[in-house]
């Protein structure tokens, strides 16, 4: 074949501009998904097969768990379960009176939303953006631009979805901005990721927001349902040479502990979400 | 290229040294797939990556560019960064063990694995800035343009330099 003719260079040269047009038509014009779904679905039996064991060790570890230790454990959820059944028992009273208050002042009524919970199945390995691959897909209902959540707040937002699997961007992720509010005072501003940790920018330096606000998602983007709570402002420089305030933030989420998180399935999927979330 | 050394093992029967590739390929990928977490996962060296590398200096006449970039494109997918980042790396990995593989074959193995240092991160370097070009391209890819009018202006001063008022001697 001509292809053995050529030299190493000029063969070299062929696939590599194979591969700038395989870039372009996945950076630009995002038309290869079809080929990632193929090849993510080909493989997929292959790498459940080599996680089987590590998940059974996993198991039998767990199983042979001190009983003591269980039965500490037993008692100290049950202990926060009665504390935090009081707690929701007030925060039943609080939404019943929070509706009622919507419904006087003209308010869109904040939708309960269906959950799926997914398993994380690998972290790749990218310089440049946070991701997890989660274990369920569009087969339980996955869609991309939905928002993924622990148990302590907003962990990110599901990027691709494929059949029996699906990709999430975490809020840590460089591109990722979160519409959000200062719990304490209820100004509106924008959350950043920013590496390993978040960043709140474009705040003017007299803003009042001190190390420990809470930060909760305002909902005002359509892609986050408003109240989630995203993170806890740890540091607060207002330096004299710039307007701007430098905000850092911690997730308040285990966004690189948790192994279980849930997807909110949300009624509506908001116009092209995998695009670059910025302002 | 020509790439006949006597220090290299004897040929051996295609089909059976395609059986074992396949099967060193294989394992590698599989160890991939392992739910590596925390500092393994950092420290984590790109098992396919090396394996293909060493059947690339290894084998004689070395591995194809299309078995590089096919492999290459599955690892694009399950890191899920842009198609084509590490197919493009991976081809670079291969060429490069290809070009210096008489260089290589002559150290011992410890002065071998020095040697592939620099390789493994030029591939890297190769990779990092095909995912942050893809990322944020500047001024909509038009850099490589002045690539090309750089060498029709190559070609002009070359001309030039071969003009008789332009002659050194």
């Amino acid at each position: 074949m001509f292809m053995r003719a050529l030299g190493p260079a000029a063969r070299l040269a062929l696939w590599s501009m194979l591969a700038v047009a395989l870039i372009v038509l996945d950076a630009r014009f995002g038309a290869l998904g079809w080929l990632r779904a193929g090849v993510i679905a080909a493989f997929y039996p292959a790498q459940l097969a080599v996680r089987a064991p590590f998940d059974f060790a996993g198991e039998v570890s767990g199983f042979l768990v001190r009983h003591r230790a269980l039965q500490t454990e037993n008692d100290a959820l049950r202990a926060r379960n009665q504390q935090a059944g009081a707690q929701l028992a007030q925060l039943d009273a609080l939404r019943a009176e929070n509706e009622e208050l919507r419904r006087l002042i003209v308010l869109r009524h904040m939708t309960g939303f269906d959950s799926v919970a997914a398993e994380i199945l690998s972290t790749p390995r990218d310089p440049f953006s946070a991701r997890i691959m989660l274990d369920k897909g569009s087969n339980a209902g996955i869609r991309p631009g939905q928002p993924v959540v622990d148990g302590m707040g907003l962990v990110g937002q599901v990027t691709r979805a494929y059949a029996f699997g699906s990709e999430a961007t975490l809020v840590t992720d460089r591109s990722q901005a979160v519409p959000v509010l200062i719990q304490r005072t209820g100004q509106r501003v924008l959350v950043f990721g920013g590496g390993s940790g978040m960043e709140v920018r474009y705040l003017p330096t007299h803003t009042d927001i001190q190390p420990g606000d809470i930060l909760v998602t305002s909902g005002i983007d359509r892609v986050y349902p408003a109240g989630l709570v995203v993170a806890r402002v740890t540091r607060v420089l207002r330096p004299t040479d710039s307007p701007y305030a430098r905000v850092s933030c911690l997730p308040m989420a285990g966004v690189d502990k948790s192994r279980i998180l849930m997807v909110l399935i949300t009624q509506e999927a908001p116009a092209q979400p995998g695009t670059k979330a910025q302002p | 290229m020509n790439y006949e050394l006597p220090s290299l093992p004897p040929r051996v029967e295609p089909r059976q040294e395609w059986r074992v590739i396949a099967l060193s390929l294989l394992v590698a990928f599989l160890l991939k797939q392992i739910p590596w977490q925390g500092w393994a996962l950092l420290l984590r060296p790109d098992f396919v990556l090396i394996v293909l590398l060493f059947w690339a200096q290894r084998r004689q006449g070395g591995v194809s560019f299309g078995l590089a970039f096919a492999l290459g494109l599955l690892a694009d997918v399950q890191d899920g960064v842009v198609l084509g980042q590490y197919a493009l790396a991976y081809c670079t990995g291969v060429f490069l063990v290809q070009h210096f593989r008489r260089r290589l074959v002559m150290f011992t193995l410890w002065r071998q694995a020095m040697q592939i240092f620099p390789l493994l991160l030029l591939i890297e370097v190769v990779a990092l800035v095909t995912g942050w070009l893809s990322m944020r391209t500047p001024h909509g890819g038009w850099v490589i343009v002045s690539a090309l009018t750089g060498t029709l202006l190559w070609w002009a001063v070359a001309r030039a330099g071969k003009m008789p008022a332009a002659r050194m001697e």
